[in-house]
């Protein structure tokens, strides 16, 4: 009896032991999941090292350039195999492209994954899906499009197999730009809010096909085009041509196919006095009555700087201008001085890289003793290396009251325009500026820019090209850089022509009025309804208009 | 009174089990259906990017340009034949004022003097 009664007071007290120990653990249980996060320290935490993800690039008005898409590529497991030459067979059939022997030799690997064919199309997925072969199957694969294809491609640049940018935006991105990526990435969901550039595909498109149309008339090897919101520093259009196709970027890497606006340094020629002018009249040393003696020759050590144009007589300060006369203009720099003309040139960054969110930005050349013949070529954009987005954005400065703000790819508002800007030139001198820019399109070097209606200033650039070692007559770099309204100038353009020849219509001569300026006409005509400028019809215009639509080259 | 006792334990045993099985499964049915969702919404997504990558193709401004030259009898606006709202007034013809009835169209009527202002 005491034995069964002491068994069964064993027996409770385990129940009791067991009970408790089932009650703890309960407890803590209930503990746990009511109250997780006790001690913030103990809580694991998941950490993932994510790639962000590579957003989309749209242009300003949310047009897609870049975007990635998947794609399905086509695997196989060689094991899974039943019957090799059936699954060629089938295989071969749906898709020609694959070679028999090839598909053989892949599948009879033992291994448990072989690529058969990436990036197949949708439709072809179907088909061998439909085929019922069990070794085979898709993977998705993004893959980075480039829906415009050409156009823009320098601005965008191209990724590689991995989606890792090798130039332009693209590469930005991945590089200096990495943190504006990273801003972009929405935690968690694996997508990105797109980059949004500057360009405006239509300006793009315009400045594209003008250009085209330009380089083959007056057969050109290449050429550029530049078009700059002088208040915003924005770039709206970034051309150059030949360019390539970064959904297929092998040409890319041709020397030719260089983006020629930002990663090529030129001497521009005549278009740099307006960099003189510019300084000039800021310093006081000319004013528009002042004139200069351009009857003779300048010497400059052992040769002598003449005029292309040479008109041999005393020229007023705006005859220097519309004249393009390079006595002149180099005598106006000599007076300016030196060391007054070197820390105008610094100051407008023309000694410096111009450093955009574009990774192909050119390191200008100039020499390394500053003497004065070096001021009195430089007067007239020789000796003197720079990015011709560099000269756009100067030539900004001298219209938009002389302010120099830093070009941007990337869409940009007044207020951050107004943090990355800096007077250059006084508000009256700019005021100077935009009349003698105008004066030049209305009875100077530059009058087959006149795009009627818009009010065009600019001024022409015809560089002689170092040919082994000299300047040569006959290989010239044409130029046209010019602003639109002029009463109140929103858009700086500039045109570049490498070595463009006579055409029929130009009387023999290759000098930048009679190709790069009337391509910047054709330009302004097609943009600047585009951007939005109301056209004014004086006259004059109207006139011109007539006879125009006479020859029926506008409609009406 | 210990026999009822584990006949209870292992009754409660059993309904716990029952439960715990049941909210399992459906947790399981959750799962799989937020999976398939999610699997879903990706695949929709990526048809989305398919699309406006494809729409951003065709509208291409050169194709645009291509197709218009091709299909359409238009020419490019010359600047003359933009103006000003407030010069709207200058460029209609007289407006025929009659009453209501005997003109059906006068809108109609403006345009077509338009038009034949035009040629």
């Amino acid at each position: 009896m005491s034995n069964t009664l002491q068994g069964q007071k064993r027996i409770r007290l385990i129940i009791c032991g067991f009970a408790l120990c089932f009650c703890i653990i309960a407890v803590r249980f209930g503990q746990l999941s009511l109250w997780p996060a006790a001690t913030p320290g103990d809580q694991t935490r998941l950490e993932v090292k994510e790639k962000f993800p590579r957003p989309d690039i749209i242009d300003r008005n949310g047009v897609v350039l870049a975007t990635d898409i998947s794609i399905p590529s086509l695997y196989a497991d060689p094991r899974k195999i039943v019957d090799t030459d059936e699954a060629v067979e089938l295989l071969t059939a749906t898709m020609p492209e694959l070679r028999a022997r090839e598909l053989r030799e892949r599948l009879s690997q033992k291994r448990a994954f072989v690529w058969l064919k990436r990036q197949i199309t949708p439709s072809q997925k179907e088909l061998i899906h439909s085929l019922g072969l069990p070794a085979v199957g898709f993977r998705n694969e993004t893959r980075r499009v480039y829906p415009m294809g050409r156009l823009a491609a320098h601005v965008l640049g191209y990724v590689d197999v991995d989606s890792r940018g090798l130039a332009g935006i693209e590469k930005y991105l991945d590089d200096r730009g990495a943190l504006y990526t990273a801003s972009l990435a929405e935690p968690g969901s694996g997508t990105a809010l797109p980059a949004v550039l500057s360009i405006d595909v239509r300006v793009q498109h315009a400045v594209t096909s003008e250009l085209t149309a330009a380089i083959a008339k007056y057969r050109a090897t290449a050429g550029a085009g530049i078009v700059l919101d002088v208040r915003s520093g924005e770039v709206l259009a970034a051309v150059s041509l030949p360019d390539f196709n970064p959904n297929d970027p092998k040409e890319a890497q041709d020397q030719t196919r260089m983006n020629r606006f930002s990663g090529g340094v030129f001497e521009l020629g005549s278009s740099v006095k307006t960099v003189t002018f510019a300084m000039a009249l800021d310093r006081g040393v000319a004013d528009l009555n002042k004139t200069y003696d351009c009857r003779r020759p300048l010497p400059a050590g052992k040769s002598r700087i003449d005029d292309y144009h040479a008109t041999r007589r005393i020229l007023t300060v705006p005859e220097v201008f519309t004249h393009s006369s390079n006595i002149g203009t180099a005598k106006m720099a000599l007076e300016v001085g030196i060391e007054e003309h070197q820390a105008f040139l610094k100051k407008l960054g023309l000694f410096d890289r111009l450093r955009t969110e574009l990774p192909e930005a050119a390191e200008p050349l100039h020499p390394d003793r500053w003497t004065h013949i070096s001021t009195m070529t430089a007067a007239f954009g020789h000796g003197i290396s720079i990015q011709p987005l560099q000269l756009a954005s100067a030539v900004a400065a001298f219209v938009n009251g002389g302010l120099l703000i830093e070009p941007t790819f990337f869409k940009r508002d007044k207020e951050a325009a107004a943090a990355v800007s800096r007077r250059v030139i006084s508000a009256k001198t700019s005021e100077t500026m935009r009349y003698l820019l105008q004066l030049n399109v209305t009875e100077g070097t530059a009058t087959r820019a006149n795009a009627p209606g818009f009010r065009v200033g600019g001024k022409t650039g015809s560089a002689e090209k170092v040919i082994a070692g000299r300047y040569s007559r006959d290989h010239r770099l044409t130029t046209f850089v010019g602003a639109f309204p002029m009463d109140e100038p929103q858009f700086v353009l500039l045109v570049l022509l490498d070595e463009p020849q006579a055409a029929p219509d130009t009387q023999g001569f290759a000098t930048a009025g009679w190709n790069a300026v009337p391509a910047a006409g054709k330009i302004i005509e097609r943009i600047a309804t585009i951007l939005g400028v109301e056209p004014k019809i004086t006259p004059v215009d109207a006139l011109r208009l007539a006879t125009q639509v006479q020859a029926g080259t506008i409609g009406d | 009174m210990l026999r009822f006792l584990n006949a209870l334990l292992v009754l409660g045993l059993l309904v716990a089990a029952y439960f715990v099985y049941a909210l399992e499964h459906d947790t399981r049915s959750g799962e799989r259906e937020i999976g398939r969702l999610e699997a879903q919404i990706k695949d929709e997504r990526e048809n989305y990017k398919l699309l406006i990558a494809e729409w951003s193709m065709l509208t291409r401004p050169d194709r645009i340009e291509h197709l218009a030259a091709k299909h359409l009898d238009l020419r490019v606006t010359s600047p003359t034949q933009r103006i000003g709202v407030e010069d709207i007034e200058t460029r209609l013809p007289p407006a025929q004022i009659t009453a209501p009835g005997s003109q059906p169209d006068p809108i109609g009527d403006v345009l077509r003097a338009l038009d034949q202002a035009q040629q």
